[in-house]
């Protein structure tokens, strides 16, 4: 039984580990990013000098040798779902028995044209990386284009290595579209204090280049032109399904995958970034780019891949976490970014600090359905408890002190929220 | 100059910054500042202990000159008489860590548990570890570190230790009984509540000055699997070795002292051989708590348990030292590697090459004590939050104590080690918040939540 893996990310590991552990298969990880599996979302922290990049490593590095899974550096170039086999841009060919579609996510493009002018990039890979800490020491002005966590991690960066730059967001308010509007406003409020020149509501309409093809400026729709010699676009990621191009396997704006993340070719799966679910459970997206989602997935295929019937995946309650600079955020379940039928919401902030809670339910049944904090740790074992239980908002408001997750000594404010609540019901 | 330069600039700075850069800056990435530092240190530490007069210590009753004739007056202040080496090192040592733990508590004073923390070291430094014993020596009284205990005060069982506490009225036998109940009873109590870090990172002196002075350099702590093994084969001998010393020089002390005080000669042999009877009874029935301990640790402890044993049963019964141990010897010779090199030259000199806690993770007899308290008899834990461990590994590189802590978050582990010191870095550093200590009753077991 040989296994092939397209991908040597979060998904593709957890799929490798998994299965190794119940199975002596055959494993072989394809990838053309690195040798090394090393945390994406901890890159920024190499550029920072907070971290070497031997630190970001998740495991050890002879963990693979040990325990017989091959990691190939190729790029895919052809998959033969007829004959089974995987070519490699080194012409090689590996077939395979099972094949894993873990090839994760690239960055969007502003369709601008931008790929052909030096000096525009994204900050996704480790080329990315390397790339930027290259150019760093000569930047004069840098742009950052989109208001997502990428965004945000690049200005860190920028201000912390003192590089000069502005922040292009094309929302009212950073995190308008992941964040109701208290939080938005917010976090917003944070990055101002940060001396940072943000501008909201801005779309760029296109760059200017010299002779030699290397960014000068770029303009926004209001008519703005702004000198810049280095631009990062962080406008958010799609599935990379560049490599199935020619190949049978569906796909739409992801590899399309059933309840079981089997693709319409029984032998090959898909997990992470990748995916896009065919019939998406409520409130969930039919593409989910997160790397908890990817290690869920490619857990869930490890386990399941070598069963003749699997039980089909389960997506979990939704949870997600973040850090703006120091400014820690965490969702649990359905938090809607506007209020919908029925929406009920408790929200408190800290009258100074940059802290906040929400607890969602349903206003007709007062079920809780879900909770974002900023500023603020919540236990994800007791909100999950609450949401899977369909615990009701009294009770949740009861609760709540047993769902902080904040060091010790830190100042609680279940109280608040209790106050909030019973004010709101009077 | 100008590494010397930039490193005052860098002690007066107290600018909140997080980690960034620490491995772009030659201080404390090994680079030539901090290979300069720690050869700066460890030379010090080489001339304080044992080139005294280098520093300007009067020879044979003459005054103090240079260095150390500075601090006279400090010291006639405090005590009444002119400063001694170990004076001088009290007093800067003391210095060092106040002003550290001010730059530690702007650093983290956003988080309730560092400062309160690190409140706590300052105080026990000053008043309990400096104040106090000067007060106490001003009085005629025997100077003692309230806070210090056995085996970490090694010498709290040496035979002029013992005589000058017991010759020293109710306030000796006080301290006496203070000391005692601070080892047998007191820490097993507070670490079983609290884990080992109610002493280890907010009383103790040795980590009061890693958790202020050596914070810079927690990042340079090796967290592989190697050190991990190393550490165990360093610093459980080390514990046996202090044991052993202990019981040596009781032994000898006994032997001179027969029946001068309430506990006789006899007396002294039965609780010793009641107390190793019992260590290898537990080792051989363990069931429940000592689960964790493998196979060969086990067999060890109980085989050694049994040589000692009966080692000790002869040589009483020939009448001659135990194990036939030359106590004095044995105290000379872990006063010098132990005491002033290792704790001393290696342990705080080494800070900018190997991290901030290396007496503490390899050496420290008490560490080991309290390690093994708090991996099978404690309520302390890190909590890892659910599955959300993104795998950065900022946890891991600046735990000081080289715990791969990321080893045990990606899989939701709760970490559980003896050797955690319970400083809450990772907790603060995690970028997701994944990590908490706790000692309250447990919330989530076996996938179930208790409230």
């Amino acid at each position: 039984m040989h296994i092939v893996i397209i991908g040597f990310g979060i998904s593709g590991v957890s799929v490798a580990k998994t299965l190794r552990e119940q199975s002596n298969a055959d494993i072989t990880i394809v990838t053309s990013e690195s040798r090394s599996f090393f945390s994406r979302p901890a890159l920024m922290y190499v550029y920072l000098g907070k971290m070497r990049f031997q630190d970001i490593l998740p495991m050890p590095s002879d963990y693979w040798e040990k325990n017989n899974i091959k990691v190939v550096l190729a790029a895919v170039e052809a998959i033969d779902s007829d004959k089974q086999q995987v070519v490699l841009d080194d012409k090689s060919i590996l077939f395979y028995d099972k094949l894993v579609i873990a090839t994760g996510s690239v960055p969007r493009s502003l369709g601008l044209n931008e790929g052909n002018i030096s000096g525009v990039q994204g900050f996704y890979s480790l080329q990315d990386l390397l790339l930027l800490q290259k150019s760093a020491k000569n930047i004069r002005h840098a742009s950052i284009i989109g208001g997502g966590l990428i965004g945000v991690e690049l200005a860190e960066m920028f201000l912390s290595t003192g590089i000069s730059f502005t922040f292009w967001i094309r929302e009212k308010w950073f995190g308008s579209n992941f964040l109701p509007d208290e939080e938005a406003q917010l976090v917003t409020n944070y990055l101002k204090s940060k001396k940072i020149d943000i501008r909201f509501e801005r779309e760029i309409t296109h760059f200017d280049a010299n002779e030699l093809g290397q960014v000068t400026s770029l303009h926004s729709q209001m008519g703005e032109c702004v000198d810049t010699d280095y631009v990062c676009v962080c406008i958010g990621v799609k599935p990379n399904i560049n490599c199935l191009e020619n190949t049978n396997i569906h796909t739409k704006h992801g590899v399309l995958v059933n309840a079981c993340l089997q693709t319409n070719i029984p032998s090959i799966y898909a997990a992470g970034d990748c995916v896009e679910y065919a019939e998406p459970s409520f409130g969930r997206k039919s593409v989910e780019t997160l790397w908890y989602t990817g290690k869920r997935m490619g857990e869930y295929v490890g386990r399941n891949i070598l069963l003749d019937h699997p039980q089909g995946y389960h997506q979990g309650i939704f949870f997600n976490s973040a850090k703006f600079f120091d400014l820690e955020y965490q969702i649990y379940g359905h938090v809607p970014v506007s209020p919908e039928e029925n929406y009920g919401s408790v929200f408190w902030k800290h009258p100074q600090k940059d802290k906040s809670i929400r607890l969602v339910y349903d206003a007709v049944s007062d079920e809780f359905l879900g909770c974002c904090v900023l500023g603020v740790r919540f236990r994800q074992e007791v909100c999950e408890k609450w949401i899977a239980e369909k615990w009701k908002i009294t009770d949740v408001l009861h609760a709540l002190p047993t769902a902080n997750f904040d060091s010790e000594f830190s100042a609680r404010f279940e109280m608040e929220l209790l106050n909030i609540y019973n004010d709101k019901i009077i | 100059m100008t590494s010397v330069l930039k490193l005052s600039q860098w002690m007066l700075s107290l600018e909140v910054k997080n980690e960034k850069g620490v491995w772009f800056n030659s201080l404390s990435n090994r680079g030539i500042v901090g290979w300069l530092l720690a050869l700066f240190l460890s030379f010090g530490y080489i001339t304080l202990y044992f080139f005294p007069e280098w520093l300007g210590l009067g020879q044979k009753g003459m005054p103090n000159t240079g260095f150390i004739a500075w601090f006279d007056q400090i010291s006639i202040f405090f005590n009444g008489s002119v400063a001694s080496q170990w004076f001088v090192y009290g007093f800067l040592y003391t210095l060092i860590i106040l002003l550290m733990g001010i730059k530690f508590i702007i650093k983290y004073k956003n988080n309730n548990y560092q400062v309160i923390r690190t409140l706590s070291l300052l105080f026990f430094q000053l008043c309990f570890a400096f104040i106090i014993p000067e007060i106490m020596a001003s009085l005629n009284q025997p100077a003692m570190d309230l806070k210090n205990m056995w085996p970490l005060n090694y010498y709290f069982f040496f035979d002029w230790n013992i005589k000058k506490l017991l010759s020293s009225g109710y306030f000796g036998l006080f301290l006496m009984f203070w000391g005692l109940a601070l080892t047998f009873i007191i820490s097993p109590v507070l670490t079983y509540f609290y884990g080992k870090r109610w002493y280890c990172s907010w009383v103790c002196g040795c980590g009061g000055l890693a958790e202020t002075a050596g914070d810079p350099f927690r990042h340079l702590s090796d967290n592989s699997e190697t050190a991990w093994k190393w550490e165990r084969r360093i610093i459980y001998p080390v514990l046996f070795i202090v044991c052993l010393m202990t019981l040596a020089i009781l032994d000898s002390f006994f032997r001179k002292n027969p029946a001068t005080y309430w506990i006789t000669f006899s007396h002294f042999k039965i609780i010793i051989l009641l107390l190793l009877a019992g260590i290898i009874a537990l080792a051989v029935w363990n069931k429940g708590w000592l689960k964790g301990i493998s196979t060969f640790g086990k067999w060890t402890i109980i085989s050694l348990g049994v040589v000692l044993f009966m080692g000790i049963i002869f040589s009483w019964s020939y009448n001659k030292p135990v194990l036939w141990i030359n106590a004095l010897k044995l105290r000379e010779w872990y006063g010098f590697y132990v005491g002033a090199i290792f704790s001393g030259i290696i342990g705080v000199g080494f800070y900018p090459l190997m991290g901030s806690r290396v007496w503490c993770r390899f050496g420290c007899p008490m560490a080991a004590i309290l390690g093994i308290q708090q991996r099978f008899f404690s309520r302390f834990r890190i909590t890892v939050n659910g599955g959300q461990c993104i795998s950065c590994g900022n946890c891991s590189t600046y735990c000081e104590m080289g715990i791969d802590v990321r080893s045990y978050a990606q899989k939701g582990e709760n970490i559980v080690r003896s050797s955690c010191v319970g400083c809450g870095i990772c907790a603060e550093v995690c970028p997701r918040g994944v990590l908490k200590l706790e000692n309250g009753p447990l919330f989530v077991e076996d996938g179930k939540i208790k409230f």
